[in-house]
């Protein structure tokens, strides 16, 4: 995903002083609070997520083995 | 119409460079676009550039490698660009591309949105910001001013928004897009429809401690709100006194980043509201006409319109468009100007419906527009400013300035011909059931709210090419022409 020149602009941008991976590209401050919050908030969501994204993807499965005319639009 | 001066402009927004700057001579870079390190706007010659710096050459390149914005320009989610020549940076010595945008029919800003354009507005950045985690990429910040209305339809107009997303990073902009949508929506939604206007307040969103405070107890129970709201606001006041200052950036994998976007997405829309409660939301069903009466009217303002040259045309005090859709039949382009947010809303509703991309309604009081704001007033563009107007038409609008509002008729005729060239108004007399509804519980202070007072006030500024008493009615609606 970060491409090798990437990773040394990062590791520099630690190095001197960089306290976040996202600093070189972050020019809006995102909070700390916002940044601790939204990790909580996901940690809680992502069950019910990735069960609701299983139950959709397995209906969809069943959906296109049923015959045509049995499908919803 | 001058493109110059609509097109969007500065690194995070939609502002405007004033009309005149950079039209020939030197570049001009716009006084707001200054936030971001990767790029800025300017002005050369007339047209709007983007200047991508060095500092962001590898985002930027694997940004136009993925084909992400490309993409985004092909089903109308982004607006566009050009790549140009790199000699025609603003500022060479750190240029490492420059992109000309492609121009937006009008810029407007969140706080004159209605309810629904706010709403889509949020949910297009909730996709782009989905679509661009699964190609391994984020949107850097999530201002609302990084979107515009461009043929009846939200797009991004900020190129330099995406960049690669750092492995297991958070959103960046997770608080941004909070102050910007999810706060003034859902303040709009269970307090007051009219706390979008607080936008003009807060440059970068609605506090959400604010947020907090003013939302009423019942959105505890909503999760959407208590979540990204109410615990949201707890954690920034906790965290903003700690010490130590946290330096750990908690990481995030990819479902959970998607759960988060999909509960952000869940939580806009299941922000709801209903405009039909407003205080002209249902003008049109109380219209003062016979049908007699409204169906000539239409057919002299058809005629009028078509009698009249120009492109765009600015419908003040608009309703919910009927009159705004006889200029969109005529091929006008129209921004629809109302100050009540459920009629605004109303026809952007039906708009929406109909597929109809030439009419942008907009929530604005003439009598107090959007004034220039940001950074030394020049960040957002004042709604006088902003007139691309060839055509203003003003229906029904000037007895509630005049009488409604104590505006002289003076200063009316003023600021119509400031804003466009050419007019089409209806002058509504005091023997109209309308006034004497409006005058019934008040002293008549108006001894020059007269039709004639009306045209001396309007002759000082325009010529007047032709009148049109409306059939069974006392009304008279003119076309004229500036001075």
């Amino acid at each position: 995903m970060v491409r090798p020149a990437r990773q040394r602009q990062l590791a520099a941008a630690r190095a001197t002083g960089g306290d976040s991976v996202m600093a070189p590209l972050a020019y809006i401050d995102p909070g700390a609070g916002s940044l601790f919050v939204q990790a909580v908030i996901a940690t809680v969501l992502v069950v019910p997520f990735f069960l609701r994204s299983r139950i959709r993807a397995g209906l969809g499965k069943i959906r296109q083995h049923l015959p045509a005319g049995r499908r919803r639009a | 119409m001058t493109l110059s001066t609509v097109q969007p402009g500065s690194d995070d927004d939609g502002a405007v460079i004033p009309p005149g700057a950079g039209g020939s001579g030197p570049p001009v870079r716009h006084p707001a676009s200054f936030r971001d390190p990767g790029g800025f706007v300017f002005l050369r010659d007339g047209i709007l550039y983007r200047q991508v710096n060095h500092v962001f050459r590898a985002e930027w390149k694997s940004v136009v490698e993925t084909g992400l914005l490309r993409r985004w320009q092909d089903d109308g989610r982004y607006i566009g660009h050009d790549d140009v020549e790199v000699g025609l940076a603003a500022d060479p010595k750190i240029a490492y591309a420059v992109l000309r945008p492609k121009p937006v029919g009008f810029v407007s800003y969140p706080y004159e949105w209605t309810f629904g354009e706010l709403r889509d507005a949020a949910l297009l950045t909730l996709d782009l910001q989905d679509d661009a985690q699964r190609h391994g990429f984020t949107l850097r910040d999530a201002s609302a001013y990084n979107i515009q209305f461009d043929s009846g339809r939200p797009v991004l107009i900020d190129s330099l928004s995406v960049a690669p997303l750092e492995r297991d990073a958070p959103w960046a902009a997770y608080r941004q897009f909070c102050q910007h949508f999810i706060a003034p929506l859902a303040l709009m939604a269970h307090r007051d429809v009219r706390c979008g206007l607080m936008l003009r307040d807060h440059a970068d969103g609605i506090p959400l401690d604010l947020a907090s405070a003013l939302l009423p107890g019942r959105t505890y129970l909503s999760p959407g709100l208590a979540a990204h709201i109410h615990l949201h606001a707890r954690s920034q006041r906790r965290l903003s006194n700690a010490t130590p200052v946290p330096r750990h950036t908690p990481s995030l994998g990819a479902t959970r980043r998607a759960a988060l976007i999909d509960s952000l997405r869940r939580t806009v829309q299941g922000l709801r509201w209903n405009p039909d409660r407003t205080e002209w939301a249902d003008y049109d069903r109380q219209t003062s006409y016979s049908d007699e009466g409204a169906r000539a009217k239409e057919s002299i303002v058809g005629t009028m319109l078509r009698d009249t040259d120009g492109s765009v045309v600015w419908d003040l005090g608009a309703n919910i468009g009927r009159f705004s859709a006889i200029a969109a039949r005529l091929g006008r382009r129209v921004v629809a100007w109302d100050s009540d947010p459920g009629a605004s809303e109303r026809h952007y509703r039906a708009l929406r419906k109909a597929g109809e991309a030439r009419i942008l309604p907009l929530v604005q009081d003439i009598t107090n527009p959007s004034p220039g704001l940001g950074w030394g007033g020049a960040a957002r563009a004042a709604f006088v400013d902003r007139s691309n107007a060839d055509v203003v038409l003003a229906l029904a609008l000037v007895h509630h300035l005049a009488i409604g509002k104590n505006v002289p008729l003076d200063s009316v005729a003023s600021l119509f011909a400031r804003l466009a060239p050419r007019a089409i108004v209806e002058f509504v007399p005091k023997e109209d059931p309308m006034v004497g509804r409006m005058l019934a519980s008040r002293r008549d202070i108006f001894a020059d709210y007269t039709r004639n007072g009306f045209e001396r006030a309007f002759e000082a500024r325009y010529r007047i090419l032709e009148r049109q008493p409306i059939q069974d009615s006392t009304r008279m609606l003119y076309r004229l022409e500036r001075r």
